[in-house]
C-alpha cells in the first residue's frame, strides 16, 4: 500500500484532489476527516500521508479535508501547465524558457516565462473581478472583466515582453537577483482592451504625469497590505495604443502565473511595466513611488560605468525602453552538424523601435551576412529572421546574431556592466560542430 | 501561517522547506545533503538558511555571487524594506561571513556541489 502511493506520479495526485478533493484524500491518502471536516478519522490517512512528507505532522488534527501539503503540492504544481521552463526560483516562482523552446513566431502559454515578485493571489477566477482607475481622473471607474469587454473595443496582438533583468547571469562581477540567463523574454498573442481607451473613458487630468499600477499579489513577508511591486510608466507611454489590459493569451484565458485573470501589457518596456493580477491603475501627478520603482530597482547608472563601480543612489535612472536584442532559437546551442550548411533561424524586437536588419557571423564577429527578416504583424511584436549558413570545412562554428533597430542601434559584443543587471542585449551565439 | 493554507491548487506560491523524495528513490526520508536547501555544511547555514527561506526560496540565495559589501547592503535592505525579523549583531555576521564565503564572486557552493 505504502509503496503505491510513493510511486503515485505528483502530477496526478493533484490532478485528482482538483477533480474531488475529498475522494483524492481517501483514495490517495486512505484519508477520512472527523466530523468537523479537519483530521483523520481513526487516524486513517495519517502514517500515508507522513510518509509522503516524511516527517510526522503535530497539528494533523487542524488539517483541513481536501488539503494537500504544501510540502507536496509546491514541489510539482510551481510549473503546471508549462512546458521545459528553467526553474531559477520556486518560491516565489521564477522561471525561464530554453532559447531553443521559444522558436514558435507566436509563444505558447506553456513557453511563456514567469516573473514573480510576490505571492500570486489565491484565487484568479475572472468572476467578480474588479479594475479599478481611479487617481487624478474626471470619473474614477471600477470596471469589471465583463465591462471592459462590452464598454471598448477588443483588440489581439502579438506583444514582447521581456523582463527588465534577462541576461543578468552573465554580468562579472555578478549582479543581485534571478540570474536569467535568454529566456525570460516571449511574444504571445493577447485579447483585451486599449489600456489608452480606458484612460480615456475615465478622463485624464492636465497636471497628469505617471501612471501607477496595483495587482493582487502580496508581499513575501506575508504582511498585510505591503506591496511586492507596484510600477508605473510616463503618461506618453501609457497612452501608447498598443498597450493592453489583457484578459487573454494565445485565445484562452492568462495562466495564473502570467496574470490571470487580467494584466497589463506594455510591451517594449520592462516586464515589471506589465502589472499582472491588475487591481488599479490610479494617475499621479509625481514620478510613481511604489516598491520597485525607488532605489537601485529597474533603474541603470545615467552615464556608462566599469564593471563593478560603486554607481551613488542619484546617478540612477529608471530604465524605459529595453534595448535591441535578437535570440537565436534554432538550431539549438551545441548542433552537430554533417555537411556543410545550415539554416539558422529565430527572433529580433528593438524595445519601442522596429528591427531593421538581423546580421549572422559564423567567423568570430570578423565577417557578417544579411539574414531575411520578416515585418511585424503588428507593432511591438518580434520579427523572423532566417538564414542559410555555409560552413567552409569541418570544425567547431559559432554562429552570432546581431540586430539593428530603425536608429541604426546594434546589439553590442560586451555587456554595458550595470549594478543591478539590467539590459543586457549583448550578441547572442550558439556553437556548431561540423563534421 | 494563513498563507500556507492554499484553496487553489493550481495556485500553489511554492515549494515547502521539505525535501521530498518522491518516485525514483521509494524511501521518503529526508535527503540529508537537502536539509538546508543543498547549502554547505558549514557554521552559520543553519542560521543562515532560515533567515532567508522564511519568505524566499533558498534557491535565490543560491543563485547568487555577491561580495561581502553587496551581501551587507542585501541583508540590510532586507530587514529596512522587505519585513525580515531583525538579526542580533553576531548572528548578522556568521549570516554575513556565510553568504560571503559559499556565495561570494566565485560561489564556492557551486563548486563544491560539483565535487560532491
Amino acid at each position: 500500500m505504502t509503496d503505491d502511493i510513493i510511486e503515485t506520479p505528483p502530477e496526478d495526485i493533484l490532478q485528482r484532489f482538483e477533480d474531488d478533493p475529498e475522494k483524492a484524500d481517501l483514495e490517495i491518502f486512505g484519508r477520512t476527516p472527523n466530523k468537523d471536516r479537519r483530521g483523520f478519522l481513526r487516524g486513517a490517512g495519517l502514517t500515508a500521508m507522513g510518509a509522503m512528507l516524511g516527517a510526522t505532522i503535530p497539528f494533523h488534527r487542524n488539517m483541513p479535508a481536501g488539503f494537500v501539503p504544501e510540502a507536496l503540492a509546491g514541489q510539482s504544481t510551481a510549473l503546471a501547465g508549462k512546458d521545459g521552463l528553467t526553474l531559477l526560483n520556486d518560491r516565489p516562482v521564477n522561471a525561464e524558457t530554453p532559447p531553443h523552446l521559444l522558436n514558435d513566431d507566436v509563444t505558447p502559454t506553456k513557453r511563456h516565462f514567469i516573473r514573480n515578485n510576490g505571492i500570486p493571489p489565491e484565487s484568479t477566477a475572472a468572476d467578480g473581478w474588479n479594475l479599478t482607475i481611479d487617481g487624478l481622473v474626471n470619473t474614477p471607474m471600477t470596471l469589471s472583466i465583463a465591462d471592459l469587454k462590452s464598454k471598448f473595443e477588443v483588440v489581439t496582438e502579438r506583444l514582447v515582453i521581456e523582463c527588465g533583468g534577462n541576461g543578468r547571469a552573465a554580468f562579472d562581477p555578478p549582479a543581485r537577483g534571478n540570474q536569467w540567463t535568454l529566456g525570460a523574454v516571449a511574444c504571445s498573442e493577447w485579447t483585451g482592451v486599449r489600456l489608452s481607451d480606458v484612460l480615456k473613458a475615465a478622463g485624464v487630468k492636465d497636471n497628469v504625469i505617471y501612471t501607477a499600477h496595483v495587482g493582487a499579489d502580496s508581499h513575501l513577508s506575508g504582511k498585510e497590505g505591503k506591496l511586492p511591486i507596484s510600477r508605473g510608466v510616463p503618461i506618453a507611454k501609457a497612452m501608447n495604443p498598443h498597450n493592453l489590459i489583457a484578459f487573454g493569451m494565445n485565445g484562452a484565458d492568462l495562466h495564473p502565473m502570467n496574470g490571470a485573470p487580467l494584466r497589463l501589457v506594455v510591451p517594449g518596456w520592462p516586464g515589471s511595466c506589465s502589472q499582472k493580477w491588475l487591481k488599479r491603475v490610479y494617475l499621479r501627478d509625481i514620478v510613481h513611488d511604489g516598491p520597485k520603482m525607488t532605489g537601485k530597482a529597474y533603474r541603470v547608472p545615467a552615464y556608462p560605468v566599469e564593471a563593478g563601480f560603486k554607481v551613488p543612489k542619484e546617478d540612477f535612472e529608471i530604465i524605459e525602453a529595453m534595448p535591441v536584442k535578437s535570440l537565436i532559437t534554432t538550431p539549438k546551442t551545441g548542433i552537430k552538424v554533417s555537411g556543410r550548411s545550415l539554416q539558422v533561424g529565430g527572433h529580433a524586437w528593438a524595445g519601442d523601435n522596429t528591427v531593421d536588419r538581423v546580421d549572422i557571423s559564423i567567423d568570430f564577429g570578423a565577417t557578417w551576412q544579411q539574414a531575411n527578416l520578416s515585418k511585424a504583424p503588428n507593432l511591438y511584436a518580434w520579427q523572423r529572421f532566417e538564414h542559410a549558413v555555409k560552413f567552409p570545412m569541418a570544425g567547431y562554428y559559432e554562429v552570432w546574431a546581431r540586430a539593428t533597430d530603425d536608429e541604426g542601434r546594434s546589439q553590442p559584443f560586451a555587456i554595458a556592466w550595470n549594478p543591478k543587471g539590467y539590459l543586457n542585449n549583448s550578441m547572442h551565439r550558439v556553437s556548431a560542430f561540423v563534421s | 501561517m494563513a498563507r500556507h493554507l492554499l484553496k487553489h491548487i493550481g495556485m500553489m506560491a511554492g515549494a515547502g522547506m521539505l525535501g521530498v523524495a518522491f518516485a525514483t528513490s521509494g524511501t521518503p526520508a529526508l535527503a540529508e545533503e537537502d536539509e538546508f536547501g543543498g547549502s554547505p555544511r558549514a557554521p552559520g547555514v543553519e542560521i543562515t538558511y532560515y533567515a532567508c527561506s522564511a519568505c524566499h526560496s533558498f534557491k535565490l540565495v543560491a543563485q547568487q555571487g555577491l561580495s561581502k559589501e553587496s551581501w551587507r547592503e542585501v541583508l540590510v535592505w532586507m530587514v529596512e524594506e522587505q519585513e525580515m525579523e531583525p538579526m542580533e549583531p553576531s548572528d548578522f555576521l556568521v549570516t554575513l561571513n556565510y553568504l560571503t564565503k559559499f556565495y561570494g564572486p566565485d560561489r564556492l557552493a557551486n563548486k563544491l556541489a560539483a565535487k560532491r
